[in-house]
């Protein structure tokens, strides 16, 4: 009986029904757990919470004015960017450069590589820490293990700035390039292949082949994978911490550790520390804007 | 003359490739010693004694092997730790899986609706929901931390699981996979009668094993792994929630009291999950990575 | 085949591991605690120091519930320091406050400011009170009032020394009372060091990090007579000449290798001296029990010496008394109840309290003048812990002024111009920096005036 009963007029309104019904769910937990939660961060940054959190005195934008003079807050942002434009610009060419040996190794060999350079992408940044510690550590770690037993000076991690950024960005490209490798190697091996064999007639070598077909095929992956890296890389915490915990004079601090810093210690205020928060999200949103816009405009020269 | 000549060059070409693919396996070679050195000495040095690791004279491998470290993480819960290393791990895993399972539900049925259901609002409420994916976690983690406390959930577990599930980048992805489904399947459905929840669970979950092993995996891992939030809603006194990326973090902390071998030992354990679920997923990766939306 | 091989090995790897004993140094302590039916709960943080020192604690715990017919059960929770005081305050905001909890001298200002901490003069016999001694007293006392009972004075820069390696390298029996002599032994240490090719041992230890800030206080007294600003916290006194002199020292100790480049945490730096990675470290007097509880067997090589100083004069105040006090929250509902257990653990028992700075060595200073009387008779009656080091203990203690309660800031401030100088940049603007930044500290938060115990 039921199955006669459906037709096209109740299956609009059923589609409604069970539409609504379906993304209930997920709509109301982000809701609750992603809108909600932002509209008060923005409500408490234009507002002094001094006297307990019932007693709100409207601030205007003095907290976000109290921020850009806080000089730690300042820099930890700069630090991060240059971590970042050093951790993006090194795995997106050595991922792209490696994605494209990958491809030409086609044998057993090549798909057991492709498979296990992903597996420290699973790797927590808590963990990875720990294990690169190992390595770091100034007096008995394992690199100044080794270079003592060729008698050569220590390197002291914490205490040099040119080395401090290495034992932060190493770990962090050891995590991730391999994801990038693979999602290069995916658009490698996706672009057909009358391109090459047209080009090769038309008597391309390799690099020509690279230019004019691989990157241009490759645009979209390029963008993605920057955004995503720039948005990752620009919340980073856990490998800083462990690593170096902002060391030497806070030139490895990053903003998402300095608010767990500045958190845990309360000698900031509450609505200081969420006026920063907001500002690292707008600051991650111009970031990605402007490297959308970047494609978008190379799109139109060509 | 011509033809030695051409033969010749062939010949110096393939004498030159050779060169090329030797130095192509040189590479791979070694970004594979690279991804496995620090697990190497990770291994090693886990087996080391507790004055050992860091002493004088380095050496690579122990002088004397020891599961010390082992029994360390075993008695954890008589050190002022007070934490047992085996219930945190085992909570970790609970709460990893439960919430993958509701996670891959509520986040597929929504991207099923996005994807082929029809109702008033769609566009805006799609817009609103892709938006959210754009925030990031700092900036409201101390907003859910008294939207979470003023819920009464601090310290149980549902802070450990519920704030996560809806997530928009899986929606996301399930909606681009669901658009890729053919529109005979589900028509062939309705005639037979069955209505839109239905034809989800009859036509679409079944066909749908990639994306829910590439969502369940990121979603295990990503649970898996958190350290911030667990850190900060559940107390000490809720010893039985710690989560391990916590307890790892604490450990490392207390560096010299529980030795760093201890350490390491607790990352290396912490880390056969990870391995596990990369061993389950590494047949569908290919696969999911086409799906990721990148066109 | 294959397949059930590995299952085998991995059997095997997995039941070798579940069968491996507990390391000698984890005491498993299987007695049941006493549990009282009906009996008020007692919620108490605890620091979580080293080992030892927390089974300390743990059995006077044990030690109360022992009690029958009390009403009161303790329940205790130990507490990461680096997380101490983010959560205690997240706990005020969450209504979840322990009854009792611990907090340093210096951070006790911050509690009353709050209103977090009560007042206990009323709760305790004036007897009591008058048997602290004076800058215990001090140091929890605001506008007459006190606001917690403190549990031990420690003073927290003293020198460690392993005697072998200073008479193998150095070839003196004893650290020098002089910066400047301080430093020719370096040297001569380190070219020792070099001849024998032992690049990874160092002559010297400092703080580094976060403890610099609050490690080098007893320093910065002793070089300058004072601390980073004026008594009445109105000006900054980082132009002073012993800063500039304190900055050199650090420039001396890291251009020249007499110092790691980079070190572990400052409260373990012992470790260094007993595993022979460094000759002399800075260090508190809470390594004292910490070699006597992990190094026992090599305690005749460590010695312990007064921090040297500019001028030689040792009898100046060279360290800050450090220490923890327990207070009562202002959310604790059984306040009768909570000041019972201070009164066992620390306030009134007398065999408790004697027993805690036995048990940790006599490290530790009692702020009990009765205690330490005790404690004083005992020293000469032991035989565990060598009475050099008690002397140097106890005469550095007794010089030594209270941690100060100004601004966290001032003393990241400081820390942070010592790190400059080890970096090797320009002394001269570092100092100008940092006394713009101090100052910039106390006019943004008006400081001026405010010294609570002035």
């Amino acid at each position: 009986m039921k199955k006669f009963s459906i037709l096209p007029k109740n299956i609009v309104k059923e589609e409604k029904v069970s539409g609504y019904l379906l993304i209930a769910p997920a709509v109301i937990l982000l809701t609750i757990f992603v809108i909600v939660p932002l509209i008060m961060a923005i409500y408490r940054s234009f507002f002094y919470f001094e006297s307990g959190p019932n007693e709100a005195i409207f601030a205007g934008f003095s907290n976000y004015i109290k921020i850009f003079k806080n000089q730690n807050f300042v820099k930890s942002l700069l630090n991060v960017c240059i971590m970042t434009l050093f951790i993006v610009i090194l795995q997106v060419i050595g991922a792209f450069l490696f994605a494209n040996i990958l491809v030409r190794i086609k044998n057993r060999f090549g798909i057991f590589a492709r498979t296990i350079i992903y597996l420290p992408y699973l790797f927590s940044g808590i963990v990875v820490g720990c294990i690169f510690t190992l390595l770091t550590y100034y007096n008995g770690g394992v690199i100044n293990g080794i270079l003592g037993w060729m008698d050569i000076e220590p390197i002291a991690f914490t205490y040099s700035k040119f080395w401090a950024y290495i034992s932060i960005i190493v770990p962090t490209i050891w995590i991730g390039s391999g994801y990038t490798t693979l999602i290069f190697y995916s658009g490698l091996i996706n672009i057909p292949k009358d391109y090459y064999e047209a080009s090769e007639i038309d008597g391309a070598n390799f690099w020509k082949q690279m230019w004019y077909i691989v990157l241009p095929c490759l645009k979209n992956y390029f963008v993605l994978i920057i955004v995503t890296l720039v948005t990752a890389n620009l919340q980073m915490f856990e490998i800083p911490m462990l690593m170096t915990n902002g060391q030497p004079l806070n030139s490895t601090m990053t903003p998402v550790l300095y608010l767990i810093h500045a958190r845990a210690n309360g000698n900031v205020s509450q609505s200081e520390i969420i006026a920063s928060s907001i500002v690292i999200m707008i600051f991650i949103g111009a970031l990605n804007a402007i490297v959308f816009s970047l494609s978008n405009r190379k799109k139109k020269g060509e | 003359m011509d033809k030695l000549d051409s033969r010749n060059k062939r010949k110096t070409k393939t004498t030159k490739s050779r060169v090329i693919e030797i130095l192509l396996y040189l590479i791979v070679i070694i970004v594979l010693i690279n991804i496995f050195l620090p697990l190497f000495f990770t291994i090693l040095s886990m087996f080391k004694d507790k004055k050992e690791i860091f002493s004088l004279d380095f050496h690579i491998f122990p002088h004397q092997w020891t599961t010390d470290n082992f029994a360390r993480l075993f008695y954890l819960q008589y050190t002022t730790i007070g934490v047992n290393f085996f219930q945190s791990f085992g909570m970790t895993l609970l709460v990893a899986t439960i919430s993958m399972v509701l996670s891959l539900f509520i986040n597929s049925i929504a991207g099923y609706a996005f994807a082929r259901l029809n109702f008033p609002f769609k566009k805006i409420i799609w817009v609103i929901v892709i938006s959210t994916m754009f925030i990031p976690g700092i900036t409201i983690l101390l907003t859910s931390i008294s939207v979470v406390s003023s819920l009464g959930m601090l310290n149980t577990i549902l802070v450990l699981i519920v704030p996560g599930l809806a997530n928009a980048y899986n929606i996301f992805f399930f909606k681009q996979f669901y658009l890729g489904f053919p529109k005979d399947y589900d028509e062939a459905a309705r005639v037979d009668g069955c209505n839109s929840i239905e034809i989800f669970f009859k036509i679409f979950v079944p066909n749908s094993l990639t994306p829910m092993v590439i969502m369940g995996a990121g979603t295990f891992i990503g649970y898996y792994n958190s350290y911030l939030w667990p850190t900060l809603t559940i107390d000490k006194a809720h010893s039985q929630y710690t989560q391990i990326m916590t307890l790892i973090n604490s450990l490392f902390q207390d560096i010299n009291t529980v030795g760093y071998g201890a350490v390491l030992a607790a990352s290396f354990i912490s880390l056969i999950p990870a391995i596990v679920v990369f061993i389950i997923v590494q047949r569908f990766i290919k696969e999911g990575i086409s799906l990721t939306g990148v066109k | 085949m294959k397949r059930r091989k590995l299952y085998l090995l991995s059997f095997c790897a997995i039941s070798c591991l579940f069968s491996c004993k507990p390391p000698s140094d984890i005491i498993i302590d299987d007695e049941k605690e006493f549990v009282e039916e009906n009996a008020t709960h007692i919620k108490m943080w605890m620091m979580d120091f080293e080992e030892w020192e927390n089974q300390i604690n743990i059995s006077q715990r044990k030690a109360f519930n022992k009690i029958k017919d009390d009403g009161i059960q303790l329940d205790q929770t130990y507490i990461n320091k680096n997380d101490f005081d983010d959560l205690i305050r997240s706990s005020y905001e969450a209504k979840n406050v322990p009854d009792i909890y611990m907090v340093s001298y210096g951070n006790l200002y911050k509690e009353v400011q709050a209103g977090r901490a009560i007042d206990l003069s009323s709760y305790l016999d004036n007897k009591v009170w008058d048997d602290l001694k004076d800058t215990a007293k001090e140091a929890i006392t605001y506008n007459n009032k006190y606001y917690g009972f403190p549990i031990v004075m420690e003073p927290s820069t003293i020198v460690a020394y392993n005697k072998k390696l200073l008479k193998q390298y150095g070839n003196k029996d004893n650290v020098p009372t002089k910066w400047s002599d301080f430093l020719d032994l370096c040297k001569n240490i380190k070219t020792n060091l070099r001849k024998d090719n032992k690049k990874n041992i160092y002559p010297f230890g400092v703080p580094t990090g976060v403890a610099c800030a609050w490690g080098t206080w007893g320093m910065q007294h002793s070089a300058t007579g004072g601390l980073a600003i004026t008594e009445d916290w109105s000006t900054s006194r980082i132009k002073e000449k012993g800063y500039k002199d304190l900055a050199n020292l650090w420039k001396d100790l890291y251009s020249n290798g007499y110092v790691p480049l980079s070190s572990g945490e400052y409260t373990e730096s012992v470790f260094d001296v007993c595993d022979g990675k460094a000759v002399m470290t800075t260090c508190g007097s809470w390594s004292i029990s910490t070699v006597l509880n992990q190094y026992k067997d090599i305690k005749d090589d460590i010695g312990f010496a007064i921090m040297p100083t500019f001028d030689g004069n040792q009898d100046k105040v060279t360290a800050t008394n450090g220490g923890w006090a327990y207070v009562i929250s202002s959310e604790c509902k059984n306040v009768d109840k909570a000041i019972e257990v201070i009164k066992f653990l620390t306030a009134e028992n007398e065999e408790q309290t004697v027993d805690y700075f036995t048990r940790a060595f006599y490290s530790k200073a009692s702020p009990r003048k009765s205690i330490q009387t005790i404690l004083d008779k005992k020293k000469n009656e032991q035989n565990d812990v060598p009475s050099s080091w008690i002397d140097v203990i106890s005469g550095v203690s007794n010089k030594a002024i209270l941690e100060p309660i100004y601004d966290w800031n001032i003393s990241v401030a400081v820390e942070g111009l010592l790190e400059e100088a080890a970096m090797g940049k320009d002394i001269d603007s570092s100092i100008d920096k940092c006394d713009k930044a101090v100052t910039k500290i106390i006019n943004d938060n008006s400081l001026s005036g405010k010294n609570p115990r002035l």
